[in-house]
């Protein structure tokens, strides 16, 4: 059994061919107990906080946490809009890699893409299925007593990685880019994008895969 | 059909395929020797559409996610459980094979600390609206002890955290919950008396729209209450207050005075 264990634990580490997508983009406004120093090259890799939080290590998880909790709870809030069911789904999101860190896969991609994949997909889940439902009108509107949170951070790092993507997203074509930012901010599916930019559903297939592999060079994304 | 599936690499990465077509990509991603490598760097493309759109979170959340994960047990790898499905574990079948055992710890001391602080902003409203508590001939000694040891109990949990908002109508109520104890403690001031027949009752609402009787109370003759809901919050968004006839309701039948949100 240990051996078992041991094989799976150690394997982020030292993985040469794993290329880490998305990198880190801290808070220093949401400082942690970081002290895994200034220097990038000796910085502790999400993947690296992912394998120790996988064998149950809540101060690893923590930093995790403060690594990439701005990015989930931005995501999420982008989609959703609602800062109440943000949070709560935020939380759930969060407790989910928590729960399932043992089986997170480095062959399949870097753990911010894990993390931040799982946030999406969360948030889509939930306007869908809420779009569905149709009995929530009075309850909703109590939950909008709550006060808004920060809106942006002035971190520099989450500032200028804002800008990069802006800018990607900028030199696609206004197809491309509608499209993505439909599907991707706006949870809806292709055929819900095609309906609302009375485009057929082949093109918007196509600009969806064209515009991501555009974005994707114009980023530096490598996998 | 594999050169139209294969088209779908953009729209699965930015989560726009309904459930069925999602099966079918996802089938043909584990058989398609070029289709997970587009994935990988798409998914990671994708990634950074959501870092682009960090928010500072609010303080309130890292004890909340610190405090559900301490109470929450971890799935094992995969592997693992494979191999116990299909009976090819190399180890023994011990009972550790179905679950690595992960010994649970308190969240540490900054959290305790936090909660403590704010645990003591409410105590002394808390010591007031016990002593209406005392007040209502309703209640025995008995019961109001064994609430009172609850409540006190919640307020010193290290986990604690306080949630307050204004009553529609005048008056504050704050609400103190422990997850670690899957308690949650129901304070106010200032609270105007009930019309008469009628009494308050609180609510764990969920974001679904659903309302879960959480108990009722009456505040004494001050204006202060304190008492423990009934029930535990589950994956309650709020919770809320209502005017109800005297004896409760088993669901909300009028609108909600006082909603404190619990993330």
């Amino acid at each position: 059994m240990a051996g078992l264990r041991a094989s799976v634990s150690v394997r982020p580490f030292g993985h040469g061919t794993v290329t880490y997508v998305t990198g880190p983009y801290p808070f220093p406004g949401a400082t942690g107990p970081d002290v895994s120093g200034a220097d990038a090259g000796t910085r502790e890799s999400a993947e690296q906080m992912l394998a120790l939080v996988a064998r149950g290590d809540q101060d690893a998880f923590e930093r995790l946490y403060d690594r990439i909790a701005g990015s989930v709870l931005g995501v999420v809030r982008r989609v959703l809009r609602d800062p109440a069911q943000s949070e709560e789904v935020t939380q759930e999101v969060l407790t989910e890699v928590w729960r399932t860190a043992a089986r997170f896969d480095p062959e399949k991609g870097g753990a911010s893409t894990w993390v931040l994949t799982m946030a999406h997909r969360r948030a889509i889940d939930r306007v869908r299925s809420a779009q569905a439902s149709t009995d929530r009108d009075h309850k909703v509107a109590l939950l909008e007593h709550a006060p808004a949170y920060d809106e942006v951070s002035e971190a520099v790092e989450a500032r200028l990685e804002a800008e990069q993507v802006r800018k990607a997203l900028g030199a696609l074509t206004e197809l491309q880019r509608e499209a993505v930012r439909l599907a991707y901010y706006g949870g809806y599916t292709q055929r819900e994008v095609s309906e609302l930019l009375g485009v057929p559903l082949g093109t918007i297939k196509t600009r969806l895969r064209d515009g991501l592999i555009r974005l994707r060079d114009a980023l530096g994304v490598t996998a | 059909m594999n050169e139209s599936l294969h088209l779908l690499t953009g729209a699965y990465a930015v989560g726009a395929l309904d459930p069925a077509e999602l099966a079918e990509f996802e089938a043909h991603l584990a058989d398609c020797p070029e289709c997970p490598a587009e994935v990988r760097g798409l998914l990671g493309t994708a990634a950074r559409l959501a870092s682009a759109e960090a928010v500072e979170p609010p303080a309130r959340l890292k004890p909340a996610v610190m405090a559900r994960i301490a109470t929450t047990r971890q799935q094992p790898p995969l592997e693992t459980a494979r191999a116990e499905e299909s009976g090819e574990a190399t180890a023994p079948a011990a009972p550790a094979l179905g679950g690595v055992v992960v010994p649970m710890r308190r969240p540490g001391w900054s959290w305790g600390q936090k909660a403590l602080a704010a645990a003591a902003a409410v105590l002394a409203v808390v010591s007031i609206g016990l002593s209406a508590l005392l007040a209502q001939s309703s209640a025995t000694r008995q019961q109001l002890d064994a609430q009172q040891q609850t409540i006190t109990r919640v307020l010193t949990a290290s986990d604690a955290r306080t949630l307050a908002g204004p009553v529609a109508g005048g008056g504050r109520g704050a609400v103190v919950v422990s997850p670690s104890l899957g308690t949650t403690v129901f304070v106010a001031s200032q609270l105007p008396a009930a019309p008469s027949g009628h009494t308050y009752e609180l609510w764990y609402l969920g974001a679904d729209g659903s309302a879960v009787p959480a108990g009722t109370f009456v505040p004494g003759a001050d204006g202060h209450a304190a008492t423990v809901l009934t029930g535990a919050p589950g994956q309650a968004a709020a919770v809320g207050m209502t005017v109800e006839p005297a004896g409760g309701s088993p669901q909300p039948t009028t609108t909600p005075i006082l909603a404190v949100k619990l993330a």
